[in-house]
Order: structure tokens, then C-alpha cells, then sequence
């Protein structure tokens, strides 16, 4: 009985932390109430000369090294000496291999990773790093660093979440940088809907699904202004092949990453700036997570000086600025993951059809161990297209004959890791086009502004150059004209340099017009941030840092805006009971701004998505996986297709047109807002929205922040909805040294137990900004900081 | 743990104060260690682990849950010291 006493105190049951060891004063979580140590001397290995680092109030560290080898040697050990939990764990999770540190529920999980060839995208990466000598030696060095780091580590030291599960940090591998590149790859690029679009092809036909997936809006709002010059493009297109695409069903696919996963950035020339200084800013949407996506850095040689938001894995600044130019970026989707269906010649698999010959595939046996049980092992495809995530092993209920490969960017090895580290140096424009040489996936707008007076967006990621539809629905694996035939070389890329209106801007919206010659599939684009935004900079002169926070705080909900009135116009309101016209007339006084003390919008919200449901009805079809058209094709239809065959609401005997539909929501959501009044109170858009940023642990309560009083929501510039929103906010201004403003909702600790963990979150949802301290001199510029001393060991 | 064990195999005790005490010295040991080191901090961990262990954040509480275990850990090895060394008296 006493053994079982201490064998239940020192080992894990279940879920829960070894009670024994986890409250040990000497060992567990109570030595983790503190902060960094962020003054006097350390030494590291393998340091060639004394790295100066300058802590400022924020905890942010202002990092002087002598060389590149020592910067990122250094950048290394201190994101592990904050970061360390969050950088190995999210390289596990990319690596699919969450079932050795959380048990058997990760096992479905690290699958798909393992399907989605994610370790293989990895070591592609890596291999094309390897050739590039002179980078992968300081992926080597940070590697290093982190290393450092977790050598000298104490199990009293442990982060707090590895005492909570129980286990121990394993060294860091340059594998492990490429895999949390794909990591963000995944989030950014990992989109897509093509088996969904098959099935609804099949289900509604060509002209249904033609008019509700078009391939532009009515209204195009582009990345690329509309009036840029494409004639200087003179390839070749490919052509469409005749034969038909293959018409299956699936019912259940691979998660997909938030579909919200986008930013705004923007940027204004001399001319547009009260000060004629150009200025810039971006704020990438992304989960609101702690510890935080970003860290803040400073990184400085005696080459270059450069700070900015950086992500705990990868080397350099991500998101930043330097003492002669700025740059940021955000999300240029394209649909660059297609399926391909593969036939196998039999039950064996080990040979595939392809142009009119049967092919060798290669087979992985990928193994996911799992905390307390057998390892898992799962047997993947690999064809020349890539991996066959969808067999019959996994949700392809075919026989053993038949499967879908992925072809996706990410399997395609990138250097990116070198864009950024050229950005880092990067002095003007020639710079900058020439660091984005070498970025392929995920594809970004990256906007640009140097001291000197230019501006620049530049839509950056390897493009297959696709025939028109090629893409969007389920391709022939064995029909090689199925197969992407070439990329768009860089210089074609749409992209766009000091442009007449004298700002530019990207929100995730279609990046070019029609008159662009090359196939841009429209998986979802962005229509309603951009215009605002566009509006908003198009209308001003003179333009300060403080019209820019406005603008990144900008509520205005322009997707209401269009369509409330409408609904006035035309919705039949005698039947309304008094509850409901009081709702109704709440709604009315709305002036369609997210605040955090308005009830309009939870009442739109509300509403609206159940507009939107019971409109799209059709596409609840048991067990087959389907995805419902945009939002602004959705209000598009009901406002100019009211008697639309959509409409229809197929359960009631009824034919409904728009009008009804308008009601029959209204009435559900006034109930739904009802019931939500009554256990909770007033439905105040701060308090319905709720807005939280979630522990890494599937937003562990205890470490997490909830009921952020923020409005905004999805659609909107200030694009914060329940989970998702600004992850990091930077405002640079291209002063001669540069004036940055940066906020983030999180703070630099990754220790729960430190007052730095969530330290800037309220200022965050405030809407108000921190100097960025860009240290040019360093005796004069770091008056209220500390000094950490790291010298090289003997 | 270790410490009571062998304590008890070295000191002889009589009757229950072979688990309180060793019970009693570490809760406090335990508990006042722990309430030194986080209250140096304003308790910030303390509230959010207490919050975890459905101690509904109440760090003193977290304080007191930690001296009982380390306590019960303690008065147990104790009394499997006292029972070796019992078993070895007599032979």
C-alpha cells in the first residue's frame, strides 16, 4: 500500500501532473515564481567574442554581438531561455508527434501531420538549406544556442509544462527549425477546399457552382492596384486539356487550418506622411495563443541593425524593421495544394497508374509513439506527386485500389529562412526584391518602405502557372497534363513600386484584376478589410502614426453596412412579437461599429450566421464533405437573386425567397439572444464575443486570459473575433533612426509564473501601442535597462 | 521522503508520533518554503497552478495542499522505516 502511495505521487495518472514531484518546493512549480534572470555574466560554448544583451521594460532583449555566427548563436539561447516549451512543442505538433508527450487522444492528430507530409516537407527544406553554406551554418549556431541553453537546464528549472506532463526537453536539431517553418507553412498555406468543391460540383452542377464560387467578386478591391501595366508579361499560358476530372465523393477531409489565418499590412510614401517620412505597419491574424506566436527582439551587428517580431525556431526578425528600411507581410493565399486521385494496379500498391504505365510508389512506414502504449504505426504512399494522404487506412472508404496524393508547395524545398535573414541586412529596394528571391511557400504580400522615400508590395511565393480551374476540383493523377506544368517566374509575380495613389495595401484580398494574365483561383479573398482600409488611406493627407492606430482599431463592420439596409428595405416586421421588436429596433439604431459596448453587433452576429446556415441548408448533406460559399457571394445573392433555388429552405413545404429567410433568422436569433440574456445578461458585444488568448495546452484555463475587452471582429480591420485577431501590431515610422511602436497580446515570458507572461495584453485591447526601444547607441539608449553579459567559455 | 525513512530506521519513536511528526516537520518545511518563494513573486504562479488543481485559485490553500503532501509522503516512508526496522530487531 505504501508503494502505491509514492508510486502515485512521483508518476503520472492519467491526465493529471505526479502530485509529489509537481509540488516539491525544491523541484516543482513553486521554483518556477519568478522571472528571468536578465542581468550579469553567462558564458555559452562555442561564443567567438562578448555579446552584449540590453534588457528593456517589456523584457524585450536588445541583442549586440560582433558576428552573424554569435547573433544567432545567441538568438538561439535566449528564445530557449524564454520560449523553450513553446518551440519544442510546436515542433512536435509539426512533426506529428504529440502522441509521445499527451498519450493516445493525440494519435488522430499526429496522423494527419505524418499524411500531410509535413516531416517530409521538412527535410526537403533542409536539404536545400544544407546547399546554402553560408546560411546553415547559422541555423547551425542557433541550434547551438538553444542547445546551450538546455544544457545547463536544472530540473528545478523546467518550465512549468513539462512538470505538468511530466517530461523533459530533448535537444534541438536544424530539422527542427525547418519543421517549425512548416509549422507556419501549414497555418498559412496548408488551405485548401478542392474535394469539398468536387463534391458540390457534382451535387449542383457547373452554372449552380460557377455562380456560387466565382472567380471574382462584382466588386475587386486587389492587392495590385487596378490600373498596373501587365504587358510586359509575355509567356506562354497553358491550356485547359479536354478530358474530364474525376467526379468523386469524400465525406470527411484533413482539418484545415483557421480559415481567418490572414493580416493587414499597409504603407504610405513621403508624399501621403505629415512628416514626409513614409511609414508602415502590419498585423498578422493569427490565434491569439500563450505564450505568444511572436517574440520581440532586437538583433545588431556591426553590419546590420534590425529589430522586429521574431518566431521562437526560426532565425532573424520575421516582421520588422531595420535602421534603413521596414518591411511586413500577410497572407497572399493561392490554392497551391491539389489532390490528385491515384489508381493503384492492385491490392499491393506498390505501382500507380500514370500516363497510360503503371509507376513504382515508395511506401513509409511512419511510427507514432504514444505515452503509455504501443507505438502506432501507419502506412504512407508516396507517389511523385507527393504523399497519398486519403487511402484506406484513412477516411477513403474505396477499396485498397485507389487514394488522393497531395501536391502541395510546402513539399517543395524553400529557403526562406534565408529571405529573412537577407531582409534582416537588406539596405533598399534592390535588397529587398533580391532577399524575396528565394521565398517560396507561403506565399506573401510582402510591403515594403525604405528611408529613402520608396514604397513596395510584392506578392512573393513559387506559383504553379496553372490552366484556368486547374485546381479546383479533384485532378487525374495519371493524366500528366493534370500536372503543374511550370511556375511563374518571380519578376511576373504581381507586384507594384511607388504606384501613382501613393500608398499601398494588402488585407488578404484578390491580389490582382482580371486583366492579369495568369490563373488566380479564388479560394476565399478577403472583401471587405481591404476596401476599408483602401478608403481609409485613399481619403487622407497628411497622414500621422496616430491615424494609423485608428486605422489598425478601426471597427467599422462594412459587411453589415451592406447588407442591414437591404434587410429594412424589404424584411415583412408584422409579425413581430415584443421581444422581438425590441431586438429589431435595437438593431436598427446600430451604426455598424464593433464596439465593445454596442449590442448591435451580437445581434448581426447572431443573426447573420443564421442567415447564412439556414440560406446554405443544401450543403448539409450526410457524409459528404462540403464547404458553403463567402460570405459576399452569400449577400451578393440574397440581395440581387432573392428567388434564387437557394433560397429555399428544402424542409418546409414552402418555396422561400430571400425575404423569408431574412425573418425565419431574425426569429431564431432573437430567441438564441434571448436565452443568452437570461443566464448571462446583457449581450454587450464585450461579453457575447468573449474574446480569449488560449494556452498552447488546448487553452489550459489556468494559463489563459479570458473576457478581453476588444471589439472588432472577422471582416473588420481591427479583425479580433473570439480566438483570433492581431497577433502582433508594429507601426514604423522611416524617420533616420527609425521610430517603431509595437503591442502584442501576450507578453515576452513564456513562464506563467513570471508578471511578464501576459503583461501587455490589456494595453493590447486598449488599442494603445509601446515605444520600441531601437538602440543606435549604446551607452546613451539603455538608461532604464539591464545588461546581460555573455562571453565565450575557455 | 528519503529523510523520514531513514530518521525513523535511526531514531526510534513510539506509537503515532512515528507519522506525525515526520507528518508535522515537513508540512511545515514543505508549506513554509513554498509560501516563502512565491509570495517573493506577489503568488502569480501559485494562483494560476491553484486554479488548475480546482483549489479555485487560493494560493494559501495551494500552500496548505502541498505541505499535507509532502507530509503524507514523509509520515509513510517514516513508518516503512519503523517497520524495517522492527523486522530487523527481530531476527
Amino acid at each position: 500500500m505504501n508503494v502505491l502511495i509514492f508510486y502515485g505521487l512521483n508518476t503520472k495518472v492519467a491526465s493529471a501532473p505526479p502530485l509529489g514531484k509537481f509540488l516539491n518546493p525544491t523541484t516543482g512549480i513553486w521554483q518556477n515564481e519568478m522571472d528571468e534572470t536578465v542581468n550579469g555574466e553567462i558564458s555559452i560554448n562555442g561564443l567567438k567574442e562578448t555579446v552584449s544583451v540590453h534588457y528593456d521594460e517589456l523584457l524585450i532583449p536588445h541583442v549586440f554581438a560582433q558576428n552573424e555566427e554569435d547573433l544567432y548563436r545567441t538568438q538561439g539561447y535566449l528564445t530557449a531561455k524564454h520560449r523553450l516549451w513553446q518551440m519544442e512543442f510546436q515542433t512536435y505538433a509539426a512533426a506529428g508527434r504529440l502522441s509521445e508527450i499527451v498519450g493516445p487522444d493525440a494519435i488522430d492528430y499526429d496522423r494527419q501531420q505524418r499524411r500531410r507530409g509535413m516531416v517530409y516537407g521538412a527535410e526537403q527544406a533542409l536539404n536545400k538549406m544544407q546547399k546554402d553554406t553560408e546560411t546553415y551554418k547559422l541555423v547551425e549556431a542557433y541550434r547551438d544556442g538553444v542547445n546551450s541553453y538546455i544544457g545547463q537546464l536544472q530540473t528545478s528549472d523546467l518550465p512549468v509544462e513539462y512538470k505538468l506532463l511530466d517530461y523533459e526537453p530533448e535537444l534541438w536539431t536544424t530539422k527542427k527549425t525547418a519543421l517549425l517553418l512548416m509549422y507556419m507553412t501549414k497555418m498559412l498555406a496548408g488551405y485548401d477546399s478542392d474535394l469539398e468543391y468536387t463534391n458540390a460540383l457534382r451535387l449542383f452542377g457547373k452554372e449552380n457552382f460557377d455562380l456560387l464560387f466565382p472567380d471574382f467578386f462584382d466588386v475587386n478591391d486587389p492587392v495590385i492596384p487596378k490600373d498596373t501595366d501587365w504587358s510586359y508579361i509575355d509567356i506562354e499560358m497553358p491550356e485547359a486539356p479536354t478530358e474530364k476530372m474525376p467526379l468523386d465523393s469524400i465525406s470527411e477531409t484533413l482539418d484545415k487550418p483557421h480559415p481567418d489565418n490572414g493580416s493587414n499590412n499597409w504603407a504610405i510614401s513621403g508624399k501621403k506622411s505629415a512628416t514626409g517620412n513614409p511609414i508602415l505597419a502590419n498585423d498578422p491574424h493569427l490565434g491569439l495563443n500563450l505564450p505568444s506566436i511572436w517574440l520581440v527582439m532586437q538583433l545588431s551587428t556591426p553590419n546590420h541593425n534590425t529589430m522586429g517580431a521574431t518566431l521562437p525556431g526560426a532565425l532573424g526578425v520575421i516582421s520588422g524593421f531595420n535602421s534603413n528600411i521596414s518591411w511586413g507581410v500577410t497572407n497572399a493565399t493561392r490554392d497551391v495544394l491539389d489532390w490528385y486521385k491515384i489508381e493503384f494496379k492492385d491490392e499491393s500498391r506498390q505501382t500507380y497508374k500514370y500516363n497510360n504505365r503503371w509507376r513504382e510508389a515508395s511506401l513509409k512506414i511512419e511510427e507514432i509513439k504514444v505515452r503509455g502504449g504501443e507505438t502506432f504505426l501507419d502506412s504512407v504512399i508516396y507517389t511523385h506527386h507527393g504523399p497519398v494522404s486519403y487511402d484506406r487506412n484513412f477516411r477513403y472508404d474505396e477499396n485498397g485500389r485507389a487514394g488522393y496524393a497531395m501536391k502541395w508547395i510546402g513539399h517543395i524545398g524553400g529557403n526562406n529562412q534565408r529571405t529573412f535573414m537577407e531582409l534582416n541586412r537588406a539596405t533598399n529596394y534592390n535588397d529587398y526584391t533580391e532577399a524575396l528571391k528565394h521565398f517560396i511557400a507561403p506565399a506573401q504580400n510582402f510591403v515594403f518602405a525604405s528611408k529613402h522615400g520608396d514604397i513596395a508590395l510584392w506578392v512573393q511565393g513559387l506559383f504553379p502557372n496553372k490552366w484556368k480551374g486547374q485546381g479546383k476540383f479533384l485532378l487525374d493523377g495519371s493524366n500528366p497534363e493534370h500536372e503543374w506544368q511550370s511556375f511563374i517566374p518571380m519578376e511576373f509575380n504581381a507586384h507594384t513600386k511607388n504606384p501613382e495613389r501613393g500608398f499601398v495595401s494588402s488585407a488578404n484580398q484578390h491580389p490582382v484584376d482580371e486583366s492579369y494574365p495568369f490563373y488566380v483561383f479564388n479560394d476565399g479573398y478577403e472583401t471587405y478589410r481591404n476596401r476599408v482600409i483602401n478608403e481609409f488611406l485613399a481619403s487622407k493627407e497628411n497622414i500621422t502614426i496616430n491615424d494609423f492606430k485608428s486605422l489598425h482599431n478601426n471597427n467599422l463592420n462594412l459587411k453589415a453596412a451592406e447588407l442591414l439596409p437591404y434587410i429594412f428595405d424589404h424584411m415583412e416586421i408584422t409579425s413581430l412579437n415584443d421581444e422581438e421588436k425590441q431586438i429589431y429596433s435595437q438593431i436598427q439604431a446600430w451604426d455598424f461599429k464593433n464596439e465593445i459596448d454596442q449590442v448591435g453587433p451580437s445581434i448581426w452576429d447572431t443573426w447573420y450566421d443564421e442567415l447564412y446556415d439556414m440560406t446554405w441548408d443544401e450543403f448539409d448533406v450526410e457524409g459528404t464533405a462540403l464547404d458553403e460559399p463567402f460570405n459576399y457571394q452569400t449577400i451578393y445573392l440574397l440581395k440581387n437573386r432573392p428567388e434564387h433555388r437557394f433560397m429555399d429552405i428544402l424542409d418546409t413545404e414552402k418555396q422561400e425567397n430571400s425575404r423569408d429567410l431574412f425573418l425565419k433568422s431574425f426569429k431564431r436569433a432573437a430567441q438564441k439572444l434571448t436565452n443568452w440574456k437570461s443566464k448571462n445578461g446583457n449581450y454587450y458585444w464585450k461579453d457575447y464575443k468573449a474574446t480569449y488568448a488560449g494556452h498552447l495546452l488546448q487553452a489550459l484555463p489556468a494559463f489563459s486570459r479570458f473576457d478581453l475587452p476588444i471589439g472588432g471582429g472577422r471582416s473588420i480591420v481591427n479583425a479580433t473575433s473570439e480566438n483570433h485577431g492581431p497577433s502582433w501590431r508594429m507601426i514604423v515610422e522611416m524617420s533616420d533612426p527609425p521610430r517603431a511602436l509595437g503591442v502584442y497580446p501576450g507578453g515576452q515570458s513564456g513562464n506563467p509564473g513570471s508578471k511578464y507572461y501576459d503583461n501587455m495584453i490589456d494595453d493590447w485591447a486598449a488599442g494603445n501601442y509601446y515605444e520600441m526601444h531601437f538602440i543606435t547607441n549604446q551607452i546613451k539608449d539603455t538608461k532604464n535597462m539591464t545588461t546581460l553579459t555573455i562571453k565565450p567559455s575557455r | 521522503m528519503i529523510a523520514g525513512f531513514v530518521a525513523s530506521f535511526s531514531i526510534t519513536l513510539k506509537k503515532a508520533a512515528v507519522f506525525f511528526v515526520p507528518f508535522f516537520a515537513i508540512l511545515v518545511f514543505w508549506s513554509f518554503y513554498g509560501l516563502v518563494l512565491s509570495s517573493n513573486n506577489n503568488f502569480i504562479l501559485a494562483k494560476r497552478i491553484a486554479s488548475l488543481l480546482y483549489l479555485n485559485g487560493n494560493p494559501y490553500l495551494l500552500v496548505l495542499v502541498t505541505g499535507i503532501i509532502g507530509g503524507l509522503a514523509a509520515g509513510i516512508a517514516a513508518i516503512l522505516g519503523k517497520q524495517l526496522k522492527t523486522l530487523n530487531q527481530t531476527r
